[in-house]
């Protein structure tokens, strides 16, 4: 049996250029995941067993050898479990388990060193949500607001 | 199956809430002005009622105060707004993250109601430097909201068909590409009686809308001794205060150089009347509607050669390379080439109709 994440199907979650935006549309929230972060929700995303989670990263990150890389992993599955983006499967057979020499990474973005993956959320929905994403936001950017 | 057109009235709601809080009528609510003005009456006809919807996810504004004092929305705000349950069709034409995408994808899945969206163009994906900080970020959210409660798509140009299937995403949406048009009627170009050359561009001031090829294109033309004469219309937009301040502290603004912060389809004529060559050197559009309004008012026009006019190339258009010299020189040329009669650019009511047409298939279930 072999553990994997799925993400759950009130939940969009799109990349481009190395981060990851995530919409709950259950909670309304909504959270940008950037470079490692995205990275790991890639590897959710295309159903890859998580005990390869580790040798993928490795593959494409260097990791230094006082990062407990697992831990990382760990530590930000169990985030993203708790804000209820992704459920766990556990899967009797091997698919979803490709080879590490075929996942591939989105080569939208230079990774060099492991840096610990970070979220950043939004709660505020009901204000930001509401500004116009071209003509609203002041000079200082998003979240601000004229009308806020 | 959709309804049927021998039914009584399908309800179509048109989603206003942007639209009713604008003040300005810039370009997208130019197109949802057109459009429910040219369909409205049309579609009743067909058995159609184009009604105004609110599918907000948190307002205290209360839509009906707010459309009783639009600045826009004409005779179309005196209906009363109907419930997005209450409709057989929602239409999204602008961009609001404030909508509740997730109520329009339930109300979808459980009346099998089509969500048609207009997706004008995606150029802060592509281009986040022309827009304000995070406005790439915005718009991805919004995006995302709109794949997810959209049951179809609608663009402007094949070239924003052609960004949404180049993004890594799966968007599962048909697209369709309804090229828009026009606002203005046609008139005859005005003769000049001189050599002048008179440049025309109706743009919102942007850094990515060329405006300073077009002041670099000047000062050539002046250098090498032509009589030429530059008309800027249009509000000022972000990101360009030095650009401001070049046009404002040009020796020649306020004689040769003008600029009109705003002004009407009337003033927009009486300007083109004095003028004979209209210019859109943009560096990306999601449509430049100046290009098919600089024809009807009868100036041979110049675009910038980008994939999104290229695709809309037609008598008395002309296209240039983004670049100051390579637009003077166009300019010169274009003034020596006469105009060619017996044609007359799309219109918006052939969006309208287009648009019409496919979202009644959309509608009765024929798409």
């Amino acid at each position: 049996m072999t553990v994997h994440y799925t993400v759950l199907p009130t939940v969009s979650m799109e990349r481009l250029d190395g981060e990851t935006i995530v919409i709950d549309f259950e909670s309304g929230r909504f959270y940008s995941f950037r470079e490692s972060a995205a990275d790991l929700l890639w590897l959710i995303s295309l159903g890859i067993a998580f005990e390869l989670f580790e040798s993928v990263i490795r593959k494409y990150f260097s990791v230094h050898e006082s990062t407990d890389l697992s831990e990382d992993i760990g530590s930000f599955i169990e985030t993203i479990l708790s804000l209820n983006l992704i459920e766990m499967a556990l899967l009797v057979d091997e698919i979803g388990s490709a080879p590490i020499a075929n996942v591939e990474l989105p080569e939208d973005y230079l990774r060099g060193d492991w840096v610990s993956p970070l979220l950043v959320s939004n709660d505020e929905l009901a204000d930001l949500l509401k500004i116009d994403p071209i003509h609203d936001v002041t000079e200082s950017g998003w979240p601000e607001s004229p009308r806020n | 199956m959709g309804p049927s057109m021998s039914d009584s009235y399908v309800t179509v709601g048109l989603e206003i809430s942007n639209y009713a809080l604008s003040k300005v009528a810039t370009g997208v609510q130019q197109v949802i002005s057109s459009f429910h003005n040219d369909l409205e009456l049309y579609w009743r006809s067909r058995g159609i009622d184009l009604v105004p919807t609110v599918c907000q996810k948190v307002s205290n504004t209360d839509f009906n105060d707010v459309l009783a004092s639009a600045s826009l929305g004409g005779d179309f705000f005196k209906k009363n707004i109907v419930n997005p349950e209450d409709c057989q069709a929602i239409i999204l034409p602008d961009i609001d993250n404030g909508i509740d995408f997730h109520k329009l994808k339930m109300l979808s899945n459980a009346k099998d109601i089509p969500v048609v969206a207009f997706v004008h163009d995606i150029l802060p994906l592509l281009h986040p430097e022309w827009f304000p900080v995070d406005g790439k970020r915005n718009f991805q959210i919004w995006l995302q909201q709109t794949l997810h409660a959209a049951s179809h798509l609608v663009v402007t140009t094949h070239k924003t068909r052609s960004d949404l299937n180049k993004l890594p995403w799966e968007i599962g949406q048909k697209v369709s590409v309804v090229h828009l048009g026009s606002r203005l009627e046609a008139q005859v170009p005005e003769k000049f009686l001189t050599n002048q050359i008179s440049v025309l561009y109706v743009s919102t001031i942007e850094p990515r809308k060329g405006h300073d090829l077009i002041l670099e294109a000047f000062d050539l033309l002046r250098s090498w001794g032509y009589d030429v004469v530059v008309t800027f219309v249009g509000h000022r937009g972000w990101k360009i205060d030095d650009l401001i301040d070049q046009i404002r502290n040009h020796p020649e603004f306020g004689s040769r150089l003008k600029w009109f912060e705003g002004g009407s389809d009337d003033v927009l004529r009486k300007l083109a009347l004095q003028a004979n060559i209209g210019v859109m050197p943009s560096r990306g559009e999601g449509f430049g509607m100046f290009i098919e309004e600089g024809l009807a008012m009868g100036l041979k026009v110049i675009a910038s050669e980008i994939p999104e006019f290229l695709e809309r190339a037609q008598p008395n258009l002309f296209f240039s390379q983004l670049d100051g010299l390579a637009l003077a020189k166009s300019i010169m040329r274009v003034h020596e080439t006469p105009w060619r009669d017996g044609f007359s650019p799309r219109t918006m009511r052939d969006f309208s109709f287009e648009s019409s047409k496919l979202i009644e298939s959309i509608v009765l279930g024929d798409d």
